[in-house]
């Protein structure tokens, strides 16, 4: 179990400011927890980055910009469209994703809120796309949210691989100031469905979320984290953010 | 074009999704309180609920135009359009005062739960 060091870290946060310029990564990278929450009639621009340093091999990083319309409470349809790079490589724009978040039920309602996650995407490349689905599930627990997600992915399309894989991302959100909330993010692979543990790798780290209220009815809304590697085949260190335009 | 058929663990996994969303669906009701969204105004803007017990909040928006109940101490943030009304599940709540907005009218539309 390899753990990240601070240097690795210190590099990571680096190399996110730059990832403009920079060369690397895939759209993992850029992956974001999701919650089965809706609001009807917010159309929500947001930009996502993300940068992985892997020990022994080429780093990553990734950026996703996101359109999303909440058609009603329960139903949030969204464009996204994917710029990736490895170390070394340009980065190109690699997919464009049609994402839905459907919440199945009333938030607070049950002992824990569920939701499900269903996106298609159209990659750019050469080779199939791939379909996604998978539960949002949410927990309040005193002042705390905890939130976990579990996705399935698909490849479908010419040359399209016969395996599903499985990945995960968690988050823990202590409730207090809105303007600065304090928590915990996780992300990771669990392998293909019939042989779940073959290839897995699990991240965490300390986060960060907030919300910015604008003259109106606008708002900011972010979250960060910095991730450290659990085991050998996760990334050493990686940094992700997500910076949402809220407005009606 | 390959044909997706989902695989028998990711039918398992979203069966027993589906079936714990219709065990909590069968789940009993808890009590519910009225609020009334009035000319932009919560009415009452102060509501007595019960500490420790889960709320079933029915906000029934009389004006025509559109709000949203927003409360980042509840956790809760819904649009309810105009002349419709919406349950806001919130709780259990501790003791103490829990206030809420409407986003579309924050100069007028102020509340607060207060849990006793």
């Amino acid at each position: 179990m390899s753990a990240a060091t601070p240097r690795a870290v210190v590099r990571a946060l680096f190399l996110a400011c730059l990832l403009p310029a920079s060369h690397a990564a895939f759209a993992g990278a850029a992956d974001a927890v999701y919650t089965p929450t809706v609001e009807r009639g917010e159309t929500e621009f947001e930009l996502r980055g993300g940068y992985r340093n892997f020990d022994g091999a080429p780093d990553e990083h990734a950026f996703v910009f996101d359109i999303g319309y909440g058609v009603n409470n329960r139903w949030r349809t969204e464009a996204v469209l994917e710029y990736a790079a490895e170390d070394g490589q340009p980065g190109t724009l690699e997919a464009l994703e049609w994402e839905n978040v459907f919440v199945l039920t009333e938030p607070g309602k049950h002992w824990m809120d569920v939701g499900l996650l269903a996106e298609y995407e159209h990659s750019f490349a050469s080779g199939p796309d791939e379909v996604k689905f998978g539960p949002l599930l949410q927990k309040e627990i005193g002042s705390a949210v905890a939130n976990l997600n579990f996705t399935f992915k698909r490849e479908v399309g010419s040359g399209a691989s016969n395996d599903t894989e499985l990945d995960y991302r968690w988050q823990l959100r202590w409730r207090g100031n809105e303007a600065l909330e304090w928590g915990a993010q996780g992300f990771g692979e669990l392998g293909t469905v019939d042989q779940l543990g073959d290839g897995d790798w699990h991240s965490a780290g300390p986060a960060v979320f907030g919300v910015k209220r604008l003259h109106g009815r606008d708002k900011i809304r972010y979250n960060a984290a910095v991730l450290a590697g659990l085991d050998r085949a996760a990334p050493d260190a990686a940094v992700r953010f997500q910076l949402e335009y809220e407005m009606y | 074009m390959s044909k997706f058929l989902p695989p028998r663990g990711a039918v398992v996994v979203l069966a027993l999704m589906l079936s714990s969303v219709a065990t909590l669906a069968s789940a009993a009701e808890p009590p519910e309180v009225k609020l009334v969204i009035r000319n932009h105004r919560f009415v009452p803007t102060e509501l007595v609920v019960p500490a420790n017990t889960k709320i079933k909040l029915m906000v029934v928006n009389e004006d025509p135009t559109p709000e949203e109940f927003e409360s980042h101490q509840l956790n809760r943030e819904k649009v309810v359009t105009g002349r419709a009304t919406i349950p806001v599940y919130v709780g259990p709540l501790k003791p103490g005062r829990y206030p809420f907005f409407g986003d579309f009218h924050s100069d007028t539309a102020q509340g607060a739960l207060i849990a006793k």
